[in-house]
């Protein structure tokens, strides 16, 4: 500030300088001064007792601090692999439950027709597996269309706004737009719908959970692959004319997400095992018989009436 | 040579007996490892200058360890814990590598 500042430039940093320049403690050189000028060598012994005991505690710190630092991140780690491996646990259980229910389904379709032929009931017989295939329990072929959805390039919103992306990312697939669509296909005549091999029965949700997509309850991994039977010329053609269809040309355009469609025959679309029907019951009336062990009358009227119609 | 088998022994008491830290001591862990290696470099450049003296690395390595605890619990009580740790982190972490370069001209004459 005065005419009297030091000669240094970087006067005003002395702390930085300090820091940088004499690392070491001048405590060191000082006691070393102090014993020089008494006659002593500059240096101490470095066997002392009171040292060994500072060097087994630091030891002590630094084993200890290490191993109680460390320790929460791995307890964290080891339950978060717990509970990784009880959900893949769950899953495979779940799936093997599937084959199972599909395996003993398979057996009851064989023993019920054996059963119907024995009675020589074909008229049941052939009941019964019309409205299998109409209800979506057993896998259906024909020509179809297959629709693949998938997110937009990542490039393709690199220059928009981290925070808006983050917000709502318009690149990307969201299960609406699997329900606008599934919806125009429905519209334009398919007989049957599934999506990445889950088939859309009467009783099939598409939903968000988080960031995945749920279908039947169970989380989709992109690209998807939604795979429809119906005429092929007509479907395509509707679904282009129709809601669904319009839907997907602006995801197409705005949004960057690609979809291609592509008519191939056969496709086939698996068959998803019935969840069975606890509360609803069939209304009597002149056309739907009352099934033999139900008491007629009790059902809610409408909420049955839906359930019976209700086919894709 | 004594001092580093104590460093040893320590280790190995440390890492057999695994005493358990209660959880309030566990923010000053960090500080006090950084200031202890700081007190153990700055010893050894001692040595190597052949100005050793146990009382002031004894005094040093206690009172850095001190101070730099008292620091991280002040600013724990002000609000600013980590960015307090930082610093003395930070200001021991310069020490040790400028006593860590001495040590190495000491050493290897490079």
């Amino acid at each position: 500030m005065t005419a009297t500042h030091s000669h240094r430039p970087d006067g005003s940093m002395t702390l930085i300088t300090e820091m940088m320049e004499r690392p070491l403690d001048p405590g060191y050189a000082a006691a070393a001064e102090s014993r020089q000028r008494s006659g002593l060598p500059a240096a101490t012994s470095h066997q002392g007792p009171m040292l060994v005991a500072i060097a087994v505690l630091i030891g002590a710190v630094l084993a200890t601090s290490a191993l109680a630092l460390r320790a929460p991140t791995t307890s964290a780690r080891q339950i978060k692999s717990a509970l990784v491996g009880r959900i893949e646990a769950s899953r495979a259980h779940a799936d093997s439950q599937t084959r199972l229910i599909a395996g003993l389904r398979d057996e009851i379709n064989k023993a019920q027709a054996t059963a119907l032929s024995q009675q020589s009931q074909s008229g049941l017989a052939a009941d019964l597996s019309r409205l299998e295939l109409v209800t979506g329990t057993v896998p259906v072929t024909g020509p179809g269309l297959v629709l693949t959805l998938d997110d937009a390039p990542a490039q393709a919103n690199a220059n928009v706004d981290p925070r808006l992306a983050t917000a709502f990312d318009g690149g990307k697939v969201i299960a609406r737009d699997l329900q606008i669509i599934v919806n125009g296909l429905w519209q334009a005549g398919a007989e049957a719908i599934s999506v990445n091999g889950h088939r859309l029965t009467e009783r099939a949700a598409i939903r968000f959970a988080g960031e995945a997509i749920l279908v039947n309850y169970r989380p989709l991994v992109r690209p998807y692959v939604i795979t429809a039977i119906g005429d092929p010329g007509s479907l395509s053609v509707d679904f282009a004319e129709n809601d669904g269809g319009s839907y997907l040309q602006s995801l197409k355009s705005n949004n960057g997400i690609r979809g291609d469609i592509q008519a191939r025959d056969p496709v086939v679309i698996p068959g998803e095992p019935a969840l069975a029907l606890r509360e609803a019951k069939p209304v009597q009336s002149s056309v739907t018989k009352p099934v033999p062990g139900t008491t007629p009358g009790r059902a809610p009227a409408n909420t049955a009436a839906q359930s019976t119609e209700a086919s894709p | 040579m004594i001092p580093a088998l104590g460093l040893l022994v320590g280790l190995a008491v440390g890492l057999f007996l695994h005493p358990a830290v209660p959880l309030p001591l566990q923010p000053y862990l960090p500080i006090a490892v950084i200031a202890a290696l700081d007190a153990v470099f700055g010893g050894v450049r001692a040595v190597l200058d052949g100005i050793f003296n146990d009382k002031v690395f004894v005094v040093s390595f206690l009172s850095n360890v001190v101070v730099a605890a008292f620091i991280v619990f002040l600013g724990d009580q002000l609000g600013v814990g980590s960015q307090l740790s930082t610093g003395v982190v930070v200001v021991l972490g310069i020490r040790i590598f400028s006593n860590v370069a001495s040590i190495r001209r000491h050493l290897f004459r490079a």
